[in-house]
């Protein structure tokens, strides 16, 4: 087989329209930035104050010769860069906080492995992030993987990760149709009777 | 254990990177989206959204980065995607609750994505995959050194959920010799439903993720698996 | 080799069959002329499927023509894990579950915390995927409505008369719980465990104690069953195991088999269930629980079941088998945990059958799987 180089252009992804596959591989953030950085430098002057400066800068320094700007269609050729920050997970379980002590929390987990039983386990705090230690009471939602994370330096090192998932808050508006859903599914099963 | 499992867990250990993404297609505010506004809802961490790397925002497009996450938006395509296994459902639930908020978008597809780089132990075995998949015979009547740059096979999805599976192949950039396999699994709305196309994706979203995570899942197993015959 | 049941019982043969996982229990009951009814649901880890369902398949009974009766004692978690397959594949059979499940307040709580909003757990996700199938067969069945039997104190949910029998040999299943009061506490729970509008989205954790149990005594071809679920003595005259003892218009008789209570717990326990319900030695069957530090039976509920009946039995012992995971996991796991336990461990099958026309007092007892004698338990 040949070596690779995937080819990716802002505007063609754009006017596709049709895939919805390829995403985060498609176009590295740089890039795009980059991209709306030459469409601002041709007069799309839809700028927030972030690429100000960079316009600004481009305009002092005069006009563009041919050199330092190619010339439309643009073709951006994508290169791998080994700086990717990957984290592969050798074991991961979805758990739900069954009560909470002083300085751990027991836990209900459900191998998402499915390889064994469902497990309970008593956690300790010291595993929780700071910014989801109020997230941990009765009924509460987790992710846990154990894996090893990558860096963009290369570095490996195993890991053990406890995230509790985030959902927006109950609206009245999701309750109240719980409510109606409820009304009539008993009105269809005749119980309003 | 039992014997299938442990044999899928030994194959997987091939995989040297794996990401997902999900990819919605339809008519975004990409301003919106930006890390201020995910914490505002409670759907990332105050801190998160300050130690954000924001790239751009601008009623065009918004591309930022968390530590796990990136999102990029333009006013026809949204993704969010990552490459830690850590947090490919806390990607699935962010999507899941943007667009709880944002249930008026309009959305008329969606994609969710899979895709691996996974080793092949040695590169005669490298490139025999290639030849099974795209025999040279032909191509050397036309070209000199003909080589498998990348194959796309697509397919309708079982289910009752109109849509398509699109599996690609190729050599990876990352690992060698490797193979890349992205997975996009396809949902797609019938124009009559457009009004409420961003429910029904998100609706989808999170009833059939296990799902596709399990098939995109066999996929790549059975391409490793593939791989050393 | 482990052994296992595959045999059916003979049309004249009362069964009733107790599996239990260490977390959950079922019970199937023959009640003759290839008649069944099951009483909750709990999954057999090692085949991930439901152990009413696999036992009825596997002794060769189609249970789309052949279960009468689905009982769903309450909705928590332990006790309904797969009902909602066994109620789509029993197509003939009656419903039965507590009256206050058919109110307001627990469909809302079901459409709010089911599947929709990804806050499900199985005891909500089960009565969900129940709800839905008794709708679509309200949608495709003529007569409009799909009526459960609703349980409540003292209320017949099934009767058959047996073929060629007399009056005294009918069939029966009746209530004996949730009393009234135990009904309203059981609406005023439900409301409290709706969400709020602006509270953040969590698994509904139901409160102690339950004041749904359905407590189920059946005579069956003269044998009298006595299955306690999980109803807790709660010190209150109108709700709990005090209600029922007192009650005027349960039916009479004594149990000859007990399926004790809430895993032989002492909250579970009332003295005259021992004096008035059941004979003196009954048969006692119980399966085991285990959350976080709480094991039940305990070794002090053991000695007080046996001081009542040496015939004993418990589904399963639970033995702290782990799978042990790769070795860069369990060292993580080692520092991130104080204790780690499978929720299922063993899985066991009781079966109890009667010599048909005999002395219906004389039952035989087989134990397959990881079940044992009550006095072999490790307790703590």
């Amino acid at each position: 087989m040949l070596r690779s180089q995937s080819l990716s252009t802002f505007r063609s992804v754009q006017e596709a329209g049709s895939e919805s596959g390829e995403a985060g591989f498609v176009m590295d953030p740089d890039d795009v930035a980059g991209a709306v950085r030459l469409q601002l430098e041709n007069g799309d002057s839809s700028a927030t104050p972030l690429l100000e400066t960079q316009l600004s800068t481009a305009k002092q320094k005069g006009p563009a010769t041919s050199e330092e700007l190619p010339e439309p269609p643009i073709v951006w050729l994508r290169t791998p860069k080994p700086t990717l920050d990957f984290l592969l997970a050798l074991q991961k379980w979805e758990g739900t906080v069954l009560s909470k002590g002083r300085d751990s929390f027991q836990a209900r987990l459900i191998d998402r492995n499915r390889v064994g039983p469902d497990e309970e386990a008593e956690i300790l705090l010291d595993e929780v992030s700071e910014d989801d230690l109020p997230l941990v009471t009765p009924g509460a939602v987790f992710y846990w993987s154990i894996g090893y994370h990558t860096g963009t330096n290369r570095q490996k090192r195993r890991v053990s990760i406890i995230r509790f998932r985030r959902l927006p808050a109950w609206t009245e508006k999701e309750l109240q149709q719980a409510n109606e859903q409820a009304e009539r599914l008993r009105d269809l099963l005749g119980w309003n009777e | 254990m039992n014997e299938s499992t442990s044999a899928q867990e030994l194959l997987w250990q091939a995989v040297g990177i794996e990401g997902i993404s999900i990819v919605l297609l339809g008519d975004f505010n990409p301003k919106i989206i930006q890390p201020s506004w995910l914490a505002c809802q409670g759907l990332i961490a105050k801190g998160e959204a300050e130690a954000a790397d924001v790239k751009i925002i601008t009623p065009d497009v918004s591309v930022f980065k968390l530590e796990w996450l990136t999102i990029q938006v333009t006013r026809e395509r949204y993704s969010a995607s990552t490459t830690q296994a850590a947090f490919f459902e806390a990607v699935r639930d962010l999507v899941v609750g943007t667009f709880s908020i944002l249930r008026h978008t309009p959305a008329r597809a969606m994609g969710i994505n899979r895709d691996a780089h996974f080793r092949v132990s040695t590169v005669e075995r490298w490139n025999a995959l290639g030849d099974r998949w795209a025999p040279k015979e032909f191509w050397k009547q036309v070209l000199e050194k003909p080589g498998l740059l990348t194959l796309i096979i697509d397919s309708p999805r079982p289910g009752k959920h109109p849509g398509r599976m699109r599996v690609q192949v190729e050599p990876s950039g990352k690992v060698e010799p490797g193979v890349f396999c992205a997975i996009n699994d396809h949902y797609s709305i019938e124009k009559d439903q457009s009004a409420s196309g961003c429910e029904i994706l998100i609706s989808i979203l999170r009833d059939c993720w296990d799902e596709s995570m399990h098939r995109s899942r066999e996929i790549i197993l059975k391409t490793i698996e593939e791989s050393r015959r | 080799m482990e052994r296992i049941a595959d045999s059916r019982p003979d049309g004249n043969q009362i069964e009733v069959s107790v599996f239990g996982p260490g977390y959950g229990e079922s019970i199937v009951i023959h009640a003759g002329n290839g008649e069944w009814i099951i009483v909750d649901s709990c999954i057999n880890p090692l085949s991930g499927k439901p152990a009413a369902l696999e036992y009825l398949e596997r002794i060769g009974v189609d249970p789309a023509s052949s279960v009468r009766l689905i009982v769903a004692t309450h909705w928590h978690d332990d006790h309904i894990r797969g009902l909602s397959k066994i109620f789509r594949a029993c197509k003939r059979s009656d419903f039965s579950c507590s009256v206050a499940l058919q109110s307001r307040q627990f469909l809302a709580l079901v459409e709010a915390c089911g599947t929709r909003h990804m806050m499900s757990s199985s005891g909500v996700d089960e009565f969900y995927e129940i709800l839905s199938a008794m709708a679509h067969r309200a949608r495709e069945a003529s007569s409009p409505g799909i009526h459960p039997r609703w349980a409540i104190a003292d209320r017949p949910l099934w009767r058959k008369s047996q073929p060629g029998a007399n009056a005294d040999l009918m069939n029966q299943v009746h209530a004996l719980s949730p009393s009234d009061a135990a009904m309203r506490r059981s609406l005023e729970e439900l409301a409290s465990l709706f969400p709020l509008g602006r509270s953040p989205k969590r698994r509904v954790m139901p409160r102690s104690p339950n004041h749904f149990a359905v407590v189920i005594w059946a005579n069956i071809r003269g044998t009298i069953l006595l299955l306690g679920s999980d109803l807790e003595e709660t010190n209150d005259p109108d709700t709990g195991w005090a209600k029922i003892v007192v009650s005027g218009t349960r039916p009479a008789g004594r149990a000859c088999l007990f399926k004790v209570p809430h895993h032989g717990s002492r909250n579970a326990d009332h003295p005259a269930v021992w004096s008035d319900l059941v004979d003196s030695r009954p048969l006692c069957v119980l399966t085991p629980f285990w959350m976080g530090s709480a094991q039940l039976p305990r070794r002090s509920d053991i000695e007080r079941i046996m001081q009542h009946t040496d015939n004993a039995y418990i589904s399963a012992d639970l033995k702290a088998k782990r799978l042990k995971r790769r070795k860069p996991v369990e060292e993580m796991l080692k520092g991130a945990v104080r204790s780690i336990r499978p929720l299922h461990s063993s899985f066991g099958h009781v079966r109890v059958r009667s010599s048909g026309q005999m002395d219906p007092k004389e039952l035989a007892v087989d134990l397959f799987g990881d079940a044992i004698p009550l006095n072999a338990f490790h307790a703590m």
